[in-house]
């Protein structure tokens, strides 16, 4: 008797433990299907592609919290020509000409109601690399969320770096 | 999800609680909204200068945007009005643009009028359905039959109207003035150097709220307390109530109704009979001006004389005295003369262009007077003081009412307003009026229009100051010179050739090129005239007007010859007061009586009806943050009071808080007591603002409209307060801290 | 942190003067605006539920006619010995490297312990989700959090503007100056009687003017060290 109780408590302790973690792959899932399956790495690390920087695209990360997706003007800026016919551009095409933008699925980001004010700019200024953060991107077909942004992990990567750990940095 | 669903949830089970989270997360969506397009970067705060209009002083804003929305208002620093500063009023700005109970654009009445029955239309139709309106009348030769009603603002929007319907052939063009407090016994575009005074006078000027500038002199106010390396400025102030501008002098001087003028006039006496005055020469009476000595005039009054005779002494050896009144002094009670006497004790100290004294701005110009001149002399602008007797019977009358709520100013004209032939609004807000009108045509706010305007400032001699959009408008609104502009290419003909202007964008964009052919221009090349207008958001001429090397007498300061005072030492004649107002120059309006009006003995209560700071004449009260804001004197938010002295409470068996019924000769209004020590026993007071009819959803049935005693621009009625049995609510910001707080030294 | 790093960092400090304040309440306009403050209306502000990060005090001396009014705008005061502080359970006021005391939404259960220990009555409880009628919520200011039912909220000396204000001069490469960081308050003053800077630095504008013969501090005699001090008016 004892045993079977022992077991069934068990059983559903295992059973919420892995419902729980199969929902939160679920509710942020790692690899979104995007509008275009846009390729970061024939982007960035491919040796016959354009090679771009991060900051190419994502132009400013430096100077604005978000890194800012491009507008679809940048993108037609090369696939008015480069590639005009694979089916992915042509989709992209008919977007522009729509005076649309794709709606692109996150990836990363914070829940509202974590308050927190994370940007972009001093992490740019202090060099933090942006796979750090991002995982290596450059080197993904799809894009794969790599890192988890818990609290914890921002405070071990501001400890490591002597960066002030007050609350008020990222909360207000 | 929220934190404390979180909290709960968990109770619950946490996979039922992250299968909730995973459901349509909003941050997904957010993607477009971090895609930057030609105007703006997301993430950034994009500041653009603009001007003011939450009342007519004209201060310089910036208003922060972020992703096409505008978050902040504050003051442009560069300004010479407000120079970074901005008042309780202009802070709340964003709630007029964002306002949940505008009007989503054009509407034509449905059911019957004042039914609150609207159909939406496009403004192609909504343009014709006026223009054929206005064609009808005048197919049937009654063009004047069309009035435009507006306030008094030399705005774009007015001055495209009234040569519209000037094109058109109305005989006029009314306007309402709106609230606006100044100084009467000087000309327009006289400013007050309060910065650099040192003993200012203040005849219910009260400069801190409503007065002229508020901004600006609440600037040159905190000058004139502390500014290192200088003596303190003493500050003394006559009104009957204490208003929050008495509150912060030295001295209140709680003057009895209507007899501002006589204070002024036994301070002036004192100067006089010790040889304190500094004026060249001293002009000759009709009449012994000894019968205003304050001794004999202490019972009139209720001031002491030793202490009038005190106040005359400091003010006549002070460094740098000023004095300053209000309009109000004037309006309704004792008649025209209270604010002369006052300029008069300017004169005796002779501080007319000198620092720390009165100031003129020379060169007056109009940055639209080549754009939107008048097309010939006959055009009348009538100031519609009396609105009521203006349009009693005309139900013939077409009215295109813009900028004011004349139904909720003078509420006894709603019944004239429902027989008129045909009403069309130009409200960005369903209002009073505009709930009785027939077709709607809703203006941009101030947030999203063009329109130049010039400012007094005392610092700097002739500014314009740039109204320009800082937001996009979400809803299908129109500038009201737009749509006079699309009315005129409607109706054509001289119309449309009196109007050659695609918009006010255009107008204004000419008017401020304009500015750099005239001859004190900065910049000679008018497209950087432009430039700097629209990042700066204000114009500035080359000199100031402080170091004026040609002194200008203002106007209306009896100079050498002093003006006859009636027979019986009290009020003048009308006749003489007339005769008198002429000569000066003063604007008159409204009745002259001697006193408030009413039966002395029915009503002993003077019941004086004054503008609070945030509401002003009502149009404010539609906003959530100034509705509860508190009043600062008196910390009641979202409604009505009456102020009564604790003596004449006690008297009447009335306690704080209790509903009282205040009744005059037009009727009687039931509204709680505040029991107020810093109001006369014979007077009591109600702010105008609240009691709107049909005005949103914040300030529809709150509180009580005082117009309804009386029209607006009289100050005081008599009353009398009786108590209450019905119940009514008294909302009052609350604090546990104990009532005083001392601190040590 | 060491005490010589402590020193490095700037101490926030106001100065309010109260012979130049009017009592014209243009600073609570404009730090509710700042700070998304939601109005709760008629019903919750008859039950004293108006949430305020600053307030103006007014106070009437003396009978007709002799009547005197005193206005005080009253703001947390930051205190160095802040009372607030131990009895929170679950640390969500603290105090900062900066000297602000710190209000942690994420934390807050809303013991409101805080509040009763606090002698200025300057925290503001949320007895539900604020609230604004569409489109009043475009306003909204996007750098500041919008606090949910069941939290404390107090003034933060708008730790946004002094973020935005370190990062100029980060930009430009130079220390925080004085006068690159101003609360919304101070900001608008249309009489100019709020100062706002680094008591650290002895060189700034509310360091001299603490040290004015005028300068006093709220209920001192409760040892809580205000970081705002006020200014009394002249006579």
């Amino acid at each position: 008797m004892k045993t079977l109780t022992k077991a069934l408590l068990l059983l559903i302790i295992v059973f919420l433990a892995g419902g729980f973690l199969l929902l939160r792959a679920l509710a942020k899932p790692e690899a979104p299907l995007q509008p275009i399956d846009f390729n970061h790495q024939q982007h960035v690390t491919k040796p016959e592609g354009p090679q771009l920087e991060c900051a190419f695209c994502h132009e400013h990360a430096d100077k604005s919290p978000h890194a800012t997706i491009p507008n679809v003007s940048l993108c037609m800026a090369c696939h008015q020509v480069e590639k005009a016919d694979s089916p992915e551009v042509v989709k992209l095409t008919a977007i522009s000409d729509r005076a649309e933008q794709p709606l692109w699925v996150r990836v990363y980001w914070f829940d509202k109601s974590a308050d927190v004010f994370f940007s972009h700019k001093p992490h740019i200024r202090a060099g933090v690399d942006c796979a750090e953060c991002h995982g290596r991107v450059g080197e993904m077909t799809r894009v794969r969320r790599e890192v988890d942004h818990t609290m914890g992990w921002c405070l071990d990567c501001h400890r490591q770096r002597e960066v002030s750990v007050d609350c008020y940095v990222c909360h207000r | 999800m929220k934190r404390r669903e979180f909290i709960i949830l968990t109770g619950v089970g946490a996979t039922s609680a992250t299968m909730l989270g995973a459901c349509g997360n909003p941050e997904n969506k957010l993607i477009p909204a971090l895609i930057p397009d030609d105007e703006y970067v997301p993430g950034i705060d994009y500041w653009k200068a603009s001007t003011c209009a939450m009342c007519p002083a004209g201060c310089g804003i910036i208003v922060r945007t972020r992703e096409h929305k505008a978050n902040k208002i504050e003051g442009n620093p560069l300004h010479p009005v407000n120079r970074g500063a901005l008042c309780a009023r202009g802070q709340a700005g964003l709630q007029v643009l964002y306002n949940p109970d505008r009007i989503k654009g054009p509407m034509k009445r449905a059911g019957e009028r004042g039914e609150g029955k609207w159909e939406e239309i496009s403004w192609d139709e909504a343009i014709k359905t006026l223009a054929d309106k206005l064609r009808e009348t005048k197919a049937q030769g009654r063009a004047d039959s069309a009035l435009f009603v507006t306030d008094v603002h030399n705005s774009v929007d007015a001055l495209v109207g009234q040569r519209f319907m000037e094109a058109y052939g109305s005989s006029a063009h009314l306007t309402l003035p709106q609230f606006f407090d100044d100084d009467v016994s000087y000309g327009p575009r006289v400013a007050f150097d309060l910065a650099h005074a040192t003993y200012l006078l203040s005849f219910g000027a009260r400069f801190l709220e409503t007065w002229q500038s508020p901004v600006t002199y609440s600037l040159a106010y905190g000058a004139f307390r502390q500014t290192s390396g200088r003596a303190r400025g003493r500050f003394v102030h006559v009104e009957p109530r204490m208003s929050l501008t008495a509150a912060n002098a030295d001295e209140w001087l709680p003057a009895a109704v209507g007899t501002e003028g006589v204070v002024a006039l036994g301070i002036a006496q004192v100067i006089i009979r010790e040889g304190l005055s500094r004026a060249a020469s001293l002009p000759t009476f009709a009449r012994p001006i000894d019968d205003y000595a304050p001794e004999k005039a202490a019972d009139k009054t209720g001031i002491p004389a030793e202490r009038l005779v005190r106040i005359a002494r400091e003010f006549a050896s002070a460094e740098r005295p000023l004095a300053i009144c209000s309009r109000s002094v004037d309006a309704g009670t004792a008649g025209y003369n209270n604010s002369t006497w006052v300029g008069f004790l300017n004169t005796l100290v002779d501080n007319h262009n000198k620092k720390g004294g009165v100031l003129r701005e020379r060169d007056y110009f109009d940055p639209f007077e080549k754009l939107l001149s008048r097309l010939s002399d006959s055009w009348n602008t009538v100031f519609a003081t009396n609105f009521p007797e203006t349009i009693k019977g005309r139900e013939d009358l077409v009215l295109l009412i813009h900028q004011v709520n004349p139904a909720y100013m003078t509420p006894e004209v709603r019944d004239e307003l429902k027989a008129v032939q045909f009403i069309a609004s130009f409200s960005s807000f369903m209002d009073e009026t505009t709930h009785l009108a027939d077709l709607i045509l809703p203006d941009n706010t101030y947030l999203e229009s063009w329109d130049l305007t010039r400012p007094f400032s005392i610092d700097a001699n002739r500014v314009v100051s740039l109204t320009q959009p800082v937001v996009k408008p979400d809803v299908n609104t129109r500038q009201t010179a737009d749509v006079f502009i699309a009315l005129s290419r409607e109706i054509g003909g001289e119309v449309e050739q009196a109007i050659p202007f695609t918009s006010a964008e255009e107008i204004i964009k000419r008017a401020a090129e304009d500015l750099a052919k005239t001859t004190f221009a900065t910049a000679v090349d008018g497209s950087a005239e432009l430039a700097s207008l629209t990042e700066r958001g204000f114009w500035k001429g080359e000199t100031t007007s402080t170091d004026a090397d040609a002194p200008v007498e203002p106007r209306n300061v009896p100079g050498a010859q002093m003006p006859k005072i009636g027979p019986d030492g009290g009020s003048p004649s009308r006749a003489e007061v007339e005769e008198l107002l002429q000569r000066l120059g003063v604007h008159v309006e409204g009745e002259l009586s001697s006193s408030s009006k009413g039966d002395e003995a029915e009503y002993p209560l003077h019941l004086l009806m004054y503008e609070q700071s945030t509401f002003g004449d009502g149009s404010m009260a539609n906003l959530p943050l100034l509705q509860e804001l508190p009043d600062p004197m008196t910390s009641v938010m979202w409604g009505s009071w009456v102020e009564i002295n604790p003596v004449t409470a006690a008297q009447l068996g009335i306690a704080d808080g209790d509903p009282v019924d205040v009744t005059t000769e037009r009727g009687s209004v039931l509204v709680p007591a505040v029991v107020y020590p810093g109001i006369r026993p014979d007077v009591i007071a109600i702010p105008y603002g609240q009691g709107h009819v049909a005005y949103g959803r914040f300030a529809t049935g709150r509180g009580i409209n005082p117009a309804l005693f009386n029209p607006w621009y009289q100050r005081t009625v008599r009353a009398r307060v009786t108590k209450a049995s019905t119940e009514t609510l008294l909302i009052r910001f609350g604090t546990s801290l104990p009532e005083k707080i001392e601190t040590k030294r | 942190m060491s005490e010589v790093d402590k020193q490095q960092k700037p101490q926030w400090g106001m100065v309010i003067d109260l012979d130049r304040c009017t009592g014209c309440e243009a600073c609570v306009v404009a730090c509710r605006v700042e700070n998304n403050i939601p109005t709760v209306g008629p019903e919750e502000a008859a039950k004293g539920r108006v949430i305020d990060w600053i307030r103006v005090e007014r106070y009437f001396e003396g009978e007709f006619p002799d009547v005197k009014v005193r206005f005080r705008p009253v703001l947390c005061q930051h205190c160095e010995e802040a009372p607030c502080e131990p009895v929170c359970p679950v640390y969500a006021t603290y105090h900062t490297d900066e000297g602000l005391n710190a209000q942690v939404y994420n934390r807050c259960v809303g013991t409101r312990y805080c509040a009763n220990n606090c002698p200025y009555t300057v925290r503001s409880f949320n007895f539900f989700d604020p609230h604004w009628d569409a489109p009043l919520d475009k306003a909204l200011n996007p750098e500041v959090s919008v606090r949910s039912r069941g939290v404390m909220e107090k003034c933060t000396f708008c730790i946004q503007r002094i973020r935005k204000g370190e990062e100029k001069a980060k930009d430009e490469g130079r220390p925080v100056r004085d006068g690159d960081v101003v609360p919304a308050c101070v900001q608008t003053c249309p009489t100019k009687a709020m100062y706002f800077g680094n008591l650290a630095d002895r060189e700034s504008e509310v360091s001299r003017l603490s040290k004015s013969n005028r300068a006093s501090r709220l209920l001192e005699e409760l040892g809580t060290k205000p970081r705002v001090i006020y200014l009394n008016k002249g006579e």
